[in-house]
């Protein structure tokens, strides 16, 4: 047999199984998901020829996101790049991936303009003044340290950059701001002790150590009566589950390039009694109890779900406002603006307070000044991390008018 | 559609050739007609209303076909006939390729105030333009008859295969396997596998190259340092040529697969030693279409006077310059090889020695031309000819930039392999092999080699395939240069 002949007859081999197993593999519904895809993409009354465009572009999308056992791809694909020794991954999304000197896979941020970011934050803070709420800016550490940054000699990593330069402007117009790179990147610890190797979020421990330190701050500067106990990791029960978490860096290059990481849930193990109000659009979900039946996502630490789960998301997040009360002790009311780094935090600072409210800008559609003129919280805290610095996060909407306005 | 997507390799070409071998293989007039009419819907999948120019095409030169033919005999109306169909071509193309290039010209040098239009370019239509001219011309020179249907001469100009980005395929080299071609078990794997070999050129190589250059070609070019400068350029001399000649391999071998026989378009052109050699090398259909329909009819070679050489070489090159773009970094890249070109032929370039030295002779030559080739290259590839100047001044350390940077040598070490593999096979390693196992086909330890080494080979080829279809998965860097020309 000649060679081509072989090639030909296992490379139609391999295409038959794609033809066929895109059809047949599991969930996969290539015809319902063109379907589905056409009809959200191309409104009705769109003219002819751009809805034949419509319909090429749907047939693309679902070809790439039904392609047969397409997770095992990007395992291929993660594993050939390990094999070539690649630290440097092309990505649609960022454009490169990293692989740095601690092992661990991370994008860069950027240079940015603050300047807008500024603006409304010292608006924000303007409107705040007029109600007498103090406002404190909260910075958590990007993963990649600008000092140490791991990364490949001809890149930098501007987020700690835009965080100075950010810091810098507000707290001249007199903003507080609590660094917390200083304190988490303080002593031998290196970005490898503080974040998840395959996701860009913080450990669940170095979260809990950030919570204390904006909790002794509270207590310091804004008339907060935490208790200390509850700061002291020995009020908390701690999980250790071993390769447990594939994170969003991670999900991009496969297990077989970025490895998988342990995640360590920490959880009260004091007595907790909190109500939760999560509230999305028009939905509303209220639940009451302790810490494990109120405040987390069970299903997000099952074994049974794979490691690229996300894990993190345990503690609740990702919503456009939550509410949590707490009917035991606890003094203060906190209003925090929030990123994903803040998911632990509240979970850890809300038992400790009478209440603790989290909005997230990418979510939240109304005007949030007037929001906080109504809640009058006793503080007011933004807790973004250093790759913020976009609009979207900065969007108050201030200048929104609220219902009783318009009527 | 692309050949390296998706929905080619897993939906469209296998369903092609299971319905072309299954239903339609009663009758060859069936099957030319279920061709046409998937290259058609394979053109109209980027964008579906160019089909419409490109029908429009296949009629006027259907119809100029025959009417060249009917007055062939009759020179003045022959050529009346040629005139029109060179201006109605030539005028489809000055539309949507020129018509904003010149405007913007005029208004800029003569101090005019042309509207100037914003006009989306049909993919490939300088390919399916010039294949149109080559069907008159053909039919008017006698190499080839007419058709007298008009979805042969469709099936001739819009095979999908050969569409967008080449190779040229002349009507007289086609005009027989239109009806008479013949398909076989062996020339189907000889096309597929060559196909496969055309993806991988095109997937691993051309677009990792592509990423590479990309980072130097978008930095400002007075901050490139000298080394990143010369690193972008040699990525984008690699990129350009497996793009290319991936696209070109993966057309002959789907032609191969449904019985025609296409030219190579490609020779191994970074082996040249002379730019003329280069250019017999690469993208040869595109250089012999303009020798045959340009050059020749301009005299060629055989005319009395030097001048006039200078003069035929300078409005082929100008041509070929203007062909791949209406961007004066184009033309000036085609002047680049009319004055290189002249000065070759003049001087009689190709049989120069240096004295006794025939190994120095050929490092020289050859180092000639790949810098030429590769300062060629970066004018090709820069936006316009300030930052094709600037860049250039970077490559010969007289920029602002620094002399060396960390980047070129992290990015070569993290693609040594890339690297490797591409200078490697930009040279003629696989005839050789051939060659070599040729000579030795009877010795007998290479003799129980061979099961084994066509399994290894099958089973590379279809690994490489895999790996290749997942940095599709991934959506990596796709679109193929030429397909803007």
């Amino acid at each position: 047999m000649r060679k081509e002949k072989l090639t030909t007859i296992l490379t139609i081999a391999v295409t038959m199984i794609f033809l066929v197993g895109m059809f047949l593999y599991e969930d996969n519904r290539p015809l319902e998901d063109f379907l589905t895809e056409y009809r959200n993409t191309v409104p009705a009354g769109t003219p002819v020829l751009e809805r034949i465009q419509g319909a090429i572009d749907a047939a693309e999308t679902i070809m790439i996101r039904d392609t047969y056992r397409r997770e095992d791809m990007n395992e291929l694909f993660g594993l050939t790049q390990r094999l070539l020794g690649k630290s440097i991954l092309p990505d649609p999304a960022y454009g490169e991936i990293y692989r740095t000197d601690f092992g661990q896979i991370t994008y860069r941020v950027e240079k940015k303009d603050v300047s807008g970011a500024v603006r409304k934050t010292l608006e924000l803070k303007e409107k705040l003044d007029q109600e007498g709420i103090p406002l404190l800016f909260v910075l958590a550490p990007f993963k990649v340290d600008g000092d140490n940054s791991g990364l490949p000699p001809h890149v930098t990593d501007y987020a700690d950059a835009n965080g100075d330069r950010f810091l810098a402007e507000i707290q001249r117009e007199g903003v507080a701001v609590l660094d917390l790179r200083d304190s988490l990147r303080e002593g031998n610890a290196n970005q490898k002790d503080l974040f998840f190797d395959t996701d860009h979020h913080w450990r669940i421990e170095t979260a809990f150590d950030a919570t204390w330190t904006i909790g002794r701050q509270l207590n310091e500067a804004y008339g907060f009566q935490i208790d200390e106990k509850l700061m002291d990791i020995g009020a908390y029960g701690i999980r250790t589950y071993e390769d447990f978490f594939l994170g969003s860096m991670g999900r991009r290059t496969g297990f077989r390039y970025a490895g998988v990481d342990d995640f360590t849930y920490i959880y009260p193990e004091f007595p907790t009694d909190m109500t939760v109000e999560q509230i999305d659009g028009t939905q509303h979900l209220i639940t009451r109890g302790g810490f494990s039946a109120s405040m987390i996502n069970p299903d997000n630490l099952s074994p049974e779900n794979p490691p690229d789960t996300n894990r993190y998301a345990v503690y609740k997040g990702d919503h456009e406002e939550l509410i949590f009360r707490n009917h035991l002790e606890g003094e203060g009311k906190i209003l925090m603006i929030k990123d994903s780094f803040a998911l632990p935090v509240y979970s850890f600072l809300a038992p400790a307070v009478s209440e603790l409210r989290a909005l997230d800008m990418r979510f939240f559609k109304r005007n949030t000044g007037d929001y906080a003129a109504d809640y009058q919280p006793d503080v007011v805290i933004i807790l973004y991390n250093g790759d913020c610095f976009n609009e979207e996060m900065f969007d108050f909407k201030l200048e929104m008018r609220t219902e009783n306005e318009e009527q | 559609m692309l050949f390296s997507s998706l929905i080619f390799i897993f939906l469209f070409l296998p369903v092609v050739v299971i319905l072309y071998y299954g239903i339609f293989r009663f009758s060859r007039k069936l099957q030319n007609v279920f061709l046409l009419v998937v290259s058609l819907g394979f053109y109209a999948w980027g964008e579906p209303w160019f089909v419409l120019i490109m029908i429009g095409s296949i009629l006027l030169n259907w119809i100029f076909g025959l009417l060249v033919f009917q007055f062939r005999e009759n020179i003045i109306q022959a050529r009346l006939i040629i005139t029109i169909m060179l201006l109605v071509n030539l005028g489809i193309i000055f539309v949507f390729k020129y018509l904003m290039f010149t405007l913007e010209n005029l208004n800029h040098f003569f101090g005019s105030s042309f509207g100037v239009p914003e006009i989306m370019l049909p993919i490939g239509i300088s390919f399916f333009t010039f294949q149109a001219i080559s069907y008159v011309i053909d039919v008017y020179r006698g190499k080839g008859n007419p058709q007298r249907n008009p979805l042969n001469v469709g099936l001739y100009i819009s095979f999908f295969p050969q569409l967008i980005a080449g190779p040229i395929v002349r009507y007289e080299t086609i005009a027989d396997q239109i009806m008479n071609r013949r398909e076989t078990w062996t020339g189907f794997s000889e096309g597929s596998t060559r196909f496969l070999i055309g993806f991988l050129k095109k997937v691993l190589l051309a677009n990792n190259f592509a990423l590479l250059a990309d980072k130097a070609f978008s930095m400002p070019a007075d901050e490139i340092s000298f080394s990143f400068a010369w690193f972008g350029a040699i990525c984008y001399t690699l990129q350009i040529y497996y793009d290319f000649s991936g696209y070109s391999d993966m057309a002959i071998g789907l032609g191969r697969m449904f019985g025609f026989r296409f030219p190579e378009n490609f020779n191994y052109p970074y082996i040249s030693r002379s730019t003329s050699e280069f250019w017999r090398r690469w993208h040869i259909s595109l250089g012999s279409w303009f020798r045959d329909y340009v050059y020749f009819p301009l005299g060629g070679s055989r005319v009395n006077s030097r001048k006039r050489i200078v003069f035929n070489l300078l409005v082929v090159w100008f041509l070929t310059g203007l062909w791949h773009g209406a961007n004066w970094t184009f033309i000036l890249w085609g002047l680049l090889y009319f004055i290189s070109i002249s000065v070759e032929k003049l001087t009689g370039f190709e049989g120069l020695r240096l004295g006794n030295h025939p190994f120095l002779t050929v490092v020289m030559k050859h180092l000639y031309t790949m810098l030429l080739v590769i300062f060629g290259w970066v004018l090709f590839r820069s936006e316009n000819l300030a930052y094709a100047a600037q860049y250039l001044s970077a490559m010969l350390g007289l920029s602002t930039g620094s002399a060396a940077s960390g980047a070129a040598w992290v990015y070569a070490l993290e693609n040594w392999v890339f690297l490797a593999a591409g200078i490697c096979f930009s040279m003629p390693v696989a005839p050789a092999l051939r060659r070599w196992f040729t000579r030795n086909r009877r010795n007998p330890v290479l003799q129980k080699m061979i099961i084994p080494g066509q399994i290894a080979f099958g089973l590379t080829v279809t690994g490489l395939f895999l790996i290749g279809i997942t940095y599709l998965v991934k959506g990596s860097y796709n679109p193929f240069i030429y397909f803007n020309f």
